[in-house]
């Protein structure tokens, strides 16, 4: 056998074993496709931020847990917490307490949020999100946390916005006025016991109700890194507990599609509800 | 993604993704850092075209950002197999010829990525030129090295086989 023969047959040999699933490779890079697109960036500079965050806070005990949400039946036990950052993350986490970072703002002046993960969870570069239906990537459920510089005046227009207001009354007004999403009347919370207002955000629920629109999505909000908060999958509901936290606004977002169960769901529901906040690193400038 | 383009990429997947995943394999010796390489490079395709970015030829753009992740992944990792014996480490798939994998293992990225396009993949030179941004004399010069190291490699094996078996 000449060496051509040998290394054509003996690479096919050696390679038949691989036979990917592709229904479920395909899968999988379609959701990080959409993940990572709703996920935006996040520069070095507050990954590397979180990063020392972490660092220089680990071994700091939890605080008092969140009062707003909580089924008191469902609340989990309070242990000692040692919360590892989530930031820059991109694979699946190990169940206990993470330090998720903010989309938007300075993160040295911002609140640092923990939840408690639970075993079967993943984060695409800084936020939790669940492992997806059968690695569906239209149904799955995340929780985020976000500060908001301006409102999208249309979701499906989805660029041009305006200031809300620096209150959380004025952001849940202004999220309550945009039209082409249902968002339920604003009612008092509590979380980790900072006060706020809690609404449901509804997208509509049909494809086509996207089509024409600004990327075929809909965008509720902006940072002020530019990066919009939105879907482009139709029925997504977003939970939103809009909190001042010691003087900083924040949202913390809990979203599921319509193939999510409704114990997936709770599931998400129930990380939401672990979460506290821990002081800046550095005063507010 | 809308439901054309979705149908588009999906059959872009289906009848390039095997082959791709094969030849990162080869560059890389593993499994799991050749379907992450792999992976991403779809990741990048499908990113482009949800924007306005119209990659013509989807399946060769993707073969040349995967191979050249793997080449580079496996150039900065310094992956070379030669000193393990394959029938030890962990990570290694058993493997019908042992003795090629090694000696394949045992040439540098470049040359491991031009054999398995050529080989493998049963590229001409020319395209095995386009995917790695060099000349088609350089892929020659390339397959030349290979053919010869390996041939040494594998009369080598043979010979301690002989040896073994005497």
């Amino acid at each position: 056998m000449s060496i051509d023969e040998r290394l054509r047959a003996g690479l096919a040999a050696n390679t038949e074993h691989l036979a990917p699933d592709l229904e479920r490779e395909a899968a999988a890079v379609m959701r990080r496709a959409y993940r990572r697109r709703r996920a935006v960036v996040v520069v070095g500079s507050v990954l590397a931020a979180s990063v020392v965050a972490t660092v220089a806070w680990f071994g700091i005990p939890g605080l008092e847990r969140a009062t707003g949400l909580h089924d008191p039946v469902k609340s989990p036990k309070v242990k000692v917490l040692t919360p590892k950052s989530m930031a820059g993350v991109d694979g699946p986490l190990s169940a206990g307490p993470w330090i998720v970072p903010f989309w938007g703002m300075d993160p040295h002046s911002l609140p640092r949020a923990v939840v408690e993960v639970p075993e079967g969870y993943g984060s695409p570069g800084g936020w939790v999100v669940d492992r997806g239906a059968d690695g569906d990537p239209q149904h799955y459920g995340t929780v985020g946390f976000w500060t908001v510089q301006d409102v999208v005046r249309d979701p499906c227009e989805g660029v041009t916005a305006f200031d809300p207001g620096p209150a959380v009354r004025d952001l849940a007004k202004a999220l309550r006025s945009q039209p082409g999403v249902t968002a339920t009347p604003p009612r008092p919370v509590s979380v980790d016991g900072h006060q706020g207002l809690y609404l449901e955000v509804s997208f509509p629920p049909e494809e086509s109700q996207f089509v024409g629109c600004h990327s075929s999505e809909y965008h509720l909000w902006r940072t002020d890194a530019g990066d919009f908060y939105g879907t482009d999958i139709a029925g997504t509901v977003s939970r939103l507990w809009i909190l001042d936290v010691q003087g900083t606004r924040v949202v913390m977002v809990a979203d599921t599609t319509p193939g999510e169960d409704a114990a997936a769901t709770a599931e998400v529901l129930d990380i939401a509800a672990s979460a506290h906040f821990l002081a800046p690193l550095e005063p507010a400038r | 993604m809308r439901e054309a383009q979705r149908v588009e990429f999906e059959w872009v997947f289906r009848s390039t993704y095997p082959s791709v995943l094969r030849t990162t394999y080869l560059i890389l010796h593993d499994r799991g850092r050749a379907e992450e390489v792999t992976q991403d490079a779809f990741l990048r395709l499908c990113e482009r075209w949800r924007g306005v970015v119209r990659i013509e030829q989807p399946g060769p753009w993707v073969r040349q950002v995967a191979v050249r992740a793997a080449i580079r992944q496996a150039t900065l990792r310094r992956l070379r197999f030669s000193s393990t014996p394959p029938d030890e480490p962990s990570g290694w798939d058993p493997l019908p010829d042992v003795d090629l994998a090694r000696a394949v293992a045992s040439l540098p990225a470049q040359q491991r990525a031009t054999v398995a396009l050529f080989y493998l993949e049963d590229l001409p030179v020319e395209e095995v030129a386009r995917v790695l941004d060099v000349t088609a004399s350089t892929v020659k010069q390339h397959l030349h090295r290979a053919r010869a190291r390996l041939a040494t490699l594998l009369s080598e094996a043979t010979e301690e086989v002989s040896r073994d078996v005497d």
